[in-house]
């Protein structure tokens, strides 16, 4: 009879990947970063919008679009103008930092500030896996109902910022923002949050202005 | 989905740990689970009854402690345990608290 102390993360294996790749991206001054989200709630719409207007402040970026199946997402943003690339993940629900470590492999890092993943549409999962991302954001939607915060905590607690999109259909739902918001504080306290709406254009001078923000002091840092 | 990615972790973890010649046939694998994590301890222990593994493994069962959610006061400093999903603090029932615990996914340990 014995026992054995092991104290070692399950996930080891894909800490260790994306601590690599974390450190590739600090020592260029890339910041990387993860958007979360239940399918639909507007990640590639968001990115069509706002992936020019980073462009045009002087920011260059790659995307890695993930989905389980086809290429409509990174199609949709090359038609934007914007690089990316698609990491298609099959019967996985979320992309984990192997996946990732191949698709920057294709990635000049040292040409480029940003790096956004668009993750698969899934508030579970994803949140469990790092990628070697500076950070991830929480993108919620109005048509998914005001508690999402607190019935996924794990991906509020890992995000400084939280996008509420669709906010044009608030009057068509019974969403209520206060208490959307309170769930999300509940959670994390400190956290970001902007009302946004793609389709209006709402919130995205905002969201683009904490994004750049968010470059500057990573590229402050490397320097 | 992911409990099979995460089995697969464990078995990984575990057939190097076996590999050392004090370890014999195991009969209890401890896992560490943080409330926060969507873990089904009956998936993860479907998927690794079916995994392939070390021949020491093949008997083992998980055994899962869960570990609660607990938040830090920022007005009182006081640690609570979260409760459903009441996030505020136990002592003065502010709702400026922070989560500190509650995301672990370890394996504590191999019991032969």
């Amino acid at each position: 009879m014995g026992y054995k102390v092991i104290k070692e993360k399950v996930l080891r294996a894909n800490a260790d990947t994306a601590k690599l790749i974390k450190e590739r991206l600090d020592s260029a001054g890339t910041l990387m970063i993860n958007i979360i989200s239940s399918p639909g709630a507007g990640k590639t719409a968001f990115l069509e919008k706002i992936g020019p207007r980073l462009k045009e402040a002087g920011i260059t970026l790659t995307i890695l679009a993930g989905d389980c199946f086809t290429c409509r997402d990174a199609e949709r943003l090359d038609k934007a103008g914007l690089e990316v690339i698609q990491i298609n993940t099959g019967n996985a629900c979320h992309i984990d930092a192997s996946l990732i470590d191949k698709a920057i492999s294709q990635v000049d890092i040292e040409k480029n500030d940003l790096i956004i993943v668009e993750n698969v549409g899934n508030l579970v999962c994803p949140a469990e896996f790092e990628l070697g991302e500076d950070m991830k954001i929480a993108f919620l939607n109005v048509a998914e109902g005001s508690d999402k915060a607190i019935k996924y905590p794990l991906l509020i607690k890992e995000s400084p910022l939280a996008l509420i999109n669709k906010v044009d259909l608030t009057q068509m739902s019974d969403f209520d923002m206060a208490f959307c918001k309170e769930c999300i504080r509940q959670v994390n306290r400190n956290i970001d949050i902007i009302e946004m709406s793609v389709k209006t254009g709402q919130g995205l001078d905002e969201a683009l202005n904490w994004l750049v923000d968010k470059v500057k002091i990573k590229k402050e840092k490397a320097s | 989905m992911h409990e099979l990615k995460l089995t697969e972790g464990i078995v990984a973890i575990l057939n190097k740990e076996v590999a050392s010649p004090e370890v014999g046939k195991v009969k209890n694998i401890y896992l560490e689970v943080g409330k926060l994590r969507y873990i089904v301890p009956d998936i993860i222990s479907n998927c690794f009854r079916h995994m392939p593994k070390d021949k020491k493994l093949e008997a083992a069962e998980i055994v899962i402690e869960e570990l609660p959610v607990k938040v830090k006061c920022q007005d009182c400093g006081e640690v609570s345990v979260v409760e459903e999903s009441n996030y505020s603090c136990n002592r003065c029932l502010s709702s400026k608290t922070q989560i500190i615990s509650g995301d672990e996914l370890n394996i504590k340990g191999i019991e032969w």
